[in-house]
């Protein structure tokens, strides 16, 4: 694949932990091509969040850290290998990132002005006149309301969904080649939450930027992104286009999910439940980690890690059924 | 149509939130959280509110409880108003409703033993004897799904889950006729969820329970819901079967709520939805006629001026001067 513009090779991200070694990211391969959106979606704990904090070298310190084995490629670098004063020229510039939570991640005491100006400022020397008026015009490229008075305004005199505008206008102002997008619309309102996307769509269809897109909701999913990768327990198990992935689930944890799914465009009788809960990472069962809930589990899913396999083109399943 | 279990009449919940600073300029603001609602709530059936976030659905699931009183209104529960109720008949209502809340993990108290907060309503309604009480907190634990070994574990051992199976269990432990379910499942993963609402609506028919569902996810609604009222800033704004409100929604606001959620399935990708633009405006000073008419295209100076009334039977209504056909 020679468009990708971020290569995850092997990742592992791992906890130390009173308990024990926690792989919350365990060995995931995947790319990121530009102008795409690719899904990233799992249920909480299934390591989505800190395959992003990979990624950005945000993983905490010293309890986690990134085995020596994984490699994250961009732009002919190995981001894992980087020194973080390297890092942080790309973090913010070239890789930017819009968090869930937009209140806990813009800086409460500076106006949205300022902050806008400052990866501006900061990454491409940009003078304070310049500055301010390339902010001014991402707040309108994100279609905030009078824009001007809100560039002197603070985070707390801005609604939730101006707020998540004014974090996808930060995320664009250095016109990066790739945004991670952390659950960036699961703290929104429906209403609020479909201007987002649409928005979000839009300036991503302008500037060509590669999005990685973290959320646990499949609707979201379906309606907005191009290629997904499902996580389930710190490992992939199903990588496909998004028509592919909902046409045809095959590992039967997607599928699982899928008909767990109350359905706002259709009735059901009865939802399909998924039995049990996810495992500890601590102490991982051997072979598949979702042997215990899975409803097709054979004996040779409990013994040996399944293997990876392609059951058409573009289209990997993790799993023993299809070998 | 079964016979109504509770209903509330022009029901109204107002705060106070006027600057009580001696230097402040002397002005009232008043949030109507809840104003003006009627409500019928059926037997045995799940009765949803829904709405965005400040749109009083809470605060209307508390009301009818009487968790907090109202400013005005009354609620009939089997012909008694709750509001003045005194003594031996107060008390049977508090066995008779109760409450799940959001949060498992902020709603269990973390001192306590899964025994002891299952147990504690049964001890507050007078069943002192131990030994009994504990027979009855493993047969709620089976009864919610969780293993009944689990009964001396504290509530940060437990899953998200689980947790919310000890909200089920502690809820039922009087035999209540009325549960309020306030975002029940929000917080869970979608498997969990599933796992949730399976349970909940199994419950209700083997213990003929009637669930007062409060929640923002309109999918979950229509999996759970007999009757849907949807909510506008302290408003009902239209009520309806959910097959029939879902199908063909009357108000405006009910379509652009409806077309906001994301459907599970990219071949519906390019389906025409509307926008709704803007955000929610304040509940201190909503605007006056229809409060949704700032953010409604087809708003026009009658919106403005007059309050559109709820219109139909009990079936289903619709509060909107010009409501789709």
């Amino acid at each position: 694949m020679s468009d990708a513009i971020l290569e995850i090779k092997n990742l592992k991200t791992y906890f130390k932990t009173r308990k024990g070694l926690n792989p919350a990211v365990d060995g995931i391969s995947f790319n990121i091509e530009a102008g795409k959106i690719t899904a990233l979606v799992g249920e909480s704990g299934s390591g989505k969040s800190m395959t992003a904090m990979s990624i950005l070298g945000l993983v905490p310190q010293p309890a986690g850290k990134i085995m020596p084995e994984s490699e994250i490629w961009f732009e002919d670098q190995d981001l894992t290998k980087l020194s973080e004063r390297t890092l942080a020229k790309i973090r913010g510039n070239e890789i930017s990132m819009i968090f869930q939570e937009p209140m806990t991640s813009l800086n409460p005491v500076y106006t949205i002005g300022k902050q806008l100006m400052e990866p501006l400022r900061i990454h491409q020397k940009m003078s304070k006149a310049d500055a301010r008026a390339l902010a001014l015009k991402y707040l309108e490229m994100v279609r905030v309301p009078d824009p001007e008075r809100r560039m002197s305004s603070y985070p707390h005199q801005l609604s939730g969904g101006l707020r998540q505008r004014v974090m996808i206008a930060m995320a664009m102002v250095c016109k990066p080649k790739v945004i991670i997008a952390d659950e960036p619309t699961t703290a929104l309102d429906v209403t609020i939450q479909a201007q987002i996307l649409k928005l979000l769509k839009d300036v991503q269809e302008q500037l060509n930027t590669a999005i990685l897109f973290i959320t646990h909701d499949l609707g979201v999913v379906a309606e907005l992104c191009d290629d997904v990768c499902v996580m389930y327990a710190g490992q992939i198990v199903e990588k496909a286009t998004v028509e592919m992935l909902f046409e045809n689930p095959s590992h039967p944890y997607t599928a699982g999910l899928l008909k767990s799914l109350p359905r706002v465009d259709d009735d059901v009788d009865m939802l399909y439940s998924i039995e049990g809960m996810v495992p500890n990472l601590i102490n991982i069962p051997e072979g598949c980690r979702f042997a215990s809930r899975c409803p097709k589990a054979m004996e040779k899913c409990r013994e040996k890690e399944p293997p990876k396999v392609m059951i058409e083109t573009g289209h990997e399943v993790h799993c023993w059924l299809y070998e | 149509m079964a016979e109504t279990l509770l209903s509330g009449k022009g029901l109204k919940k107002y705060y106070d939130v006027s600057a009580k600073n001696l230097f402040a300029k002397k002005k009232s603001d008043v949030v109507k959280a809840v104003d003006g609602i009627d409500i019928n709530i059926p037997k045995g059936k799940t009765i949803a509110l829904v709405g965005e976030s400040g749109c009083g659905k809470s605060t209307l699931g508390r009301l009818l409880i009487h968790l907090i009183e109202p400013t005005e209104g009354e609620a009939l529960f089997e012909g008694k108003d709750i509001y003045h109720l005194k003594g031996r008949d107060e008390k049977a209502f508090r066995k008779d409703a109760s409450i799940i809340f959001q949060d498992p993990y902020a709603s269990l108290n973390p001192r306590m033993k899964v025994k002891d907060l299952i147990g504690e309503p049964l001890l507050t309604h007078g069943m002192k004897d131990s030994k009994e009480r504990y027979a009855k907190v493993a047969e709620l634990m089976s009864i919610s799904g969780l293993k009944t070994e689990y009964a001396n574990r504290y509530p940060h051992q437990f899953s998200g889950g689980q947790r919310q199976r000890i909200g089920i269990a502690r809820a039922l432990a009087l035999n209540p006729k009325l549960i309020v379910c306030d975002e029940a499942v929000s917080a869970l993963d979608v498997s969990i969820q599933a796992q949730i609402l399976n349970l909940l609506k199994s419950l209700q028919r083997a213990y003929d329970l009637t669930y007062l569902f409060i929640s923002h996810d309109l999918s979950v609604v229509r999996y759970i819901s007999d009757v849907v009222y949807v909510m506008y800033l302290g408003k009902i704004v239209e009520y309806g079967d959910p097959k029939t409100l879902y199908a063909s929604p009357k108000h405006p606001y009910t379509r652009f709520l409806l077309d906001a959620v994301p459907i599970p399935d990219p071949s519906q990708k390019n389906r025409t939805k509307m926008i709704v633009e803007g955000d929610i405006p304040s509940a201190i000073n909503p605007p006056s006629g229809c409060r949704f008419r700032t953010r409604c295209p087809q708003a026009v100076e009658k919106c403005a001026a007059e309050e559109p009334k709820l219109v139909g039977d009990t079936v289903s209504a619709c509060a909107c001067h010009f409501p789709l056909v």
